[in-house]
């Protein structure tokens, strides 16, 4: 009897033992609360830069952050050994990011430790990085990266710049187009080009090293190439009619373009070595605002082919063309997402243009953003964001989104037009 | 095959009454109303003969006349007869005394014999009889002990299943709680892809407090993992436990396994 009770018993006991399994299958994704303490810094004068305000924007403008305002905080640790977890934990931060600079022969000098408050521990431990006095920007930007990368598991591309043109259109003296770069905050702008005839499609090389971009100062489009570092421009096209749209592939050693040098626009390649041009796509029909893909085996493109324009992708071996978007009666500009799985575009939806996501694989179409008169998408290296061109206040500016449509930002106003930004790569 | 000795009769007799009425209608009432001219019966004649028993009779007188033949001589006879047979009879008496009182000796001895038999019989009896009762006792009370037992443990086995499925069900509800609470917690870093899993054993204490995380198995995502045990964390006391009976506390949810599996990622 007893045995039996004994064998019930285990019966009834053991799966209770058993270890208990909760599935856990969804979450709410709030940005990530993160304090950054203001940078230690024992010099006499103040620091040229506010290196933590610059990261914290960083963070804040991912979307991916919600910086703890610096009023709210309770103390300022330099150094890790200050560090009371108890006092984050208190505010709800979740993360903290402690840095001390200091300057030795005419360089900064940054330590800096990021610290999972919830845990209590460090997920990065003293951090170094140095510039010179110019480069606190860079050095801030550095460190947001790194922050962003490990706390998002995204490399950060905040250390990016993007070009963009700003185009002044008076009604007395001749218009003027600038081509313009600047941080991908918008920060450190700096005149590229200046032209009085208008500059179109500016776009990087994969090395970050050259842009080329469509300046119509021969007073018809040419495409150029030009040297960042060195200012060196080359003229690589001068055929009759349209000469437009140059898209890097992805090992930069081609360029694809638009030419309607035998009729009608086509798309063609250039080989940049042996300047060799050939031509993609026969179609009586406008083929127009080639973008690589992410395997530089085939090129997407915007076509009337089909009666409204609509995004077709060639594969360069073949020739074989293969319509990409299905979804309403307008869809173009183009450009894939370095891993090949997104394709963004500008989308027509009753009336209005849209930013439009395409997942490649699902084939599903989502709208990203809100406002009409959406152009010009541009994807960040990290794919995580996009910038597009758009009106606010009745002129052009810049503004960005994340790829799944949860932040927007503008970028700071300029003057004058901002349009067809360009996004930069990874430099390095 | 009885019933057909047991039917014979009843059919012979029911057979026969219904002939008498058959034969009494048929000429009896017949004859008296078609035929009213009696019918006169011839008597048969009985031829008796009388028989006499007379060899009695002659067998008697014969018999008679040797006795008295030689009176004397047999008187003598007689005598000595008597006297013998009087010894006889005597020695027959005392003969019979002696075997009588043997007898009744020996009848008394067997009555006693037979009594105490009897009585031990009885005894026995009784005996056997108390035993059987005693056992058939035994054995109800035996029969009555294990359907009592089967009750109980029937009982006793409804009575745990009942807790089991209580308990089952509270755990239930405090699981729900539990992943109700993580969920509005969890916030996943954008690198997060569906299809991605993390598996955390967290080990709490009764009144809810999470004494330890510790990842089992990694998604291979170092963001995503510390994402799931930061949700963990940022709760750091599941106070919906506290409540909890202390049994319950014990088989289940002192160490729990969590496996983050997200279901409601777009990419």
């Amino acid at each position: 009897m007893r045995k039996l009770l004994a064998l019930l018993f285990c019966c009834f006991v053991s799966p209770a033992f058993a270890q208990l399994t909760i599935e856990i299958t969804q979450g709410v994704d709030n940005p990530t609360r993160i304090a950054v303490v203001p940078m230690g810094w024992g010099g006499s004068s103040p620091l040229p830069e506010d290196v933590s305000e610059i990261v914290s924007a960083d963070l804040q403008r991912s979307g991916q952050f919600d910086p703890v305002p610096r009023t709210s905080m309770l103390s300022f640790p330099t150094k890790p050994e200050d560090v009371f977890y108890r006092d984050w934990r208190a505010m709800g931060a979740e993360y903290l990011l402690v840095s001390s600079a200091e300057q030795r022969g005419g360089r900064y000098f940054v330590r800096y430790d990021v610290f999972d408050v919830l845990a209590q521990r460090k997920v990065i431990s003293a951090g170094k990085v140095d510039g010179s006095p110019e480069q606190l920007r860079d050095i801030a930007h550095h460190i947001s990266d790194k922050v962003y990368e490990k706390i998002t598991g995204i490399r950060g591309a905040f250390s990016t710049q993007v070009l963009y043109v700003e185009a002044f259109q008076h009604e007395q003296k001749a218009d003027n187009f600038r081509l313009m770069l600047a941080d991908a905050d918008g920060a450190r702008s700096r005149l590229l080009l200046e032209s009085d005839q208008p500059l179109l499609s500016p776009t990087w090389s994969p090395d970050g090293r050259e842009i080329a971009y469509v300046s119509f100062e021969t007073t018809r489009p040419a495409i150029f190439m030009q040297n960042l570092a060195t200012g060196q421009r080359e003229q690589l096209t001068n055929f009759t009619g349209l000469n437009g749209a140059p898209a890097f592939s992805p090992d930069g050693d081609k360029l694809a373009m638009v030419l309607s040098k035998d009729g009608n626009p086509e798309i063609y390649t250039l080989d940049l070595r042996t300047r060799q041009f050939t031509r993609v796509t026969n179609h009586y029909a406008i083929d127009t605002e080639p973008s690589w893909t992410a395997d530089g085996e085939g090129v997407v493109f915007t076509s009337n082919r089909g009666g409204k324009p609509q995004i077709y992708k060639v594969t360069l071996a073949s020739g074989r063309v293969e319509r990409l978007t299905f979804d309403g009666e307008y869809n173009a500009r183009g450009r894939v997402s370095k891993d090949g799985k997104t394709l963004v575009m500008v989308h027509q939806r009753q009336g209005v243009f849209h930013i439009a996501a395409q997942d490649l694989t699902t084939g599903t179409l989502r709208i990203l953003t809100e406002t009409n008169l959406d152009e010009s998408p541009t994807i960040a290296p990290n794919g995580a964001m996009l910038l597009y061109a758009t009106r606010f206040g009745g002129k052009g500016i810049l503004a960005a989104v994340s790829l799944d449509a949860g932040t927007k930002y503008r970028l700071p106003s300029k003057q004058g037009d901002v349009r067809e930004p360009a996004w930069s790569p990874f430099f390095n | 095959m009885n019933w057909r000795s047991l039917y014979t009769l009843p059919v012979i007799i029911s057979v026969g009454l219904h002939l008498i009425l058959v034969l009494a209608v048929t000429i009896g009432w017949e004859s008296s109303t078609i035929d009213p001219k009696p019918r006169v019966f011839k008597p048969n004649v009985v031829q008796a003969k009388l028989v006499e028993l007379k060899a009695k009779d002659t067998a008697e007188p014969a018999q008679k006349k040797t006795n008295v033949i030689d009176l004397t001589k047999k008187r003598e006879l007689e005598q000595q007869k008597a006297a013998a047979a009087k010894k006889a009879k005597e020695e027959a008496a005392r003969k019979a005394r002696v075997q009588r009182e043997k007898k009744a000796k020996a009848e008394a001895e067997a009555e006693r014999k037979r009594k105490l038999e009897e009585q031990r019989q009885a005894e026995a009896e009784a005996k056997r009889r108390a035993e059987k009762a005693a056992r058939e006792k035994a054995e109800r009370e035996r029969q009555e002990r294990i359907a009592q037992e089967r009750l109980d443990e029937a009982m006793r086995k409804e009575e745990q299943q009942h807790q089991a499925e209580l308990a089952e069900a509270q755990s239930q509800s405090y699981v729900n709680m539990i992943a109700a609470r993580i969920e509005q917690n969890w916030s996943r870093p954008p690198s997060a892809r569906r299809g991605m899993q993390v598996e955390l054993l967290i080990q709490l204490v009764p009144t809810g407090q999470v004494v330890n995380v510790t990842i089992t198995k990694s998604s291979g995502n170092a963001a995503f993992d510390r994402s799931a045990e930061q949700a963990v964390r940022r709760i750091d006391r599941f106070t919906e436990l506290k409540n909890m009976q202390p049994e319950l506390f014990e088989q289940n949810f002192r160490q729990l396994r969590l496996v983050f599996n997200p279901k409601d990622l777009r990419l």
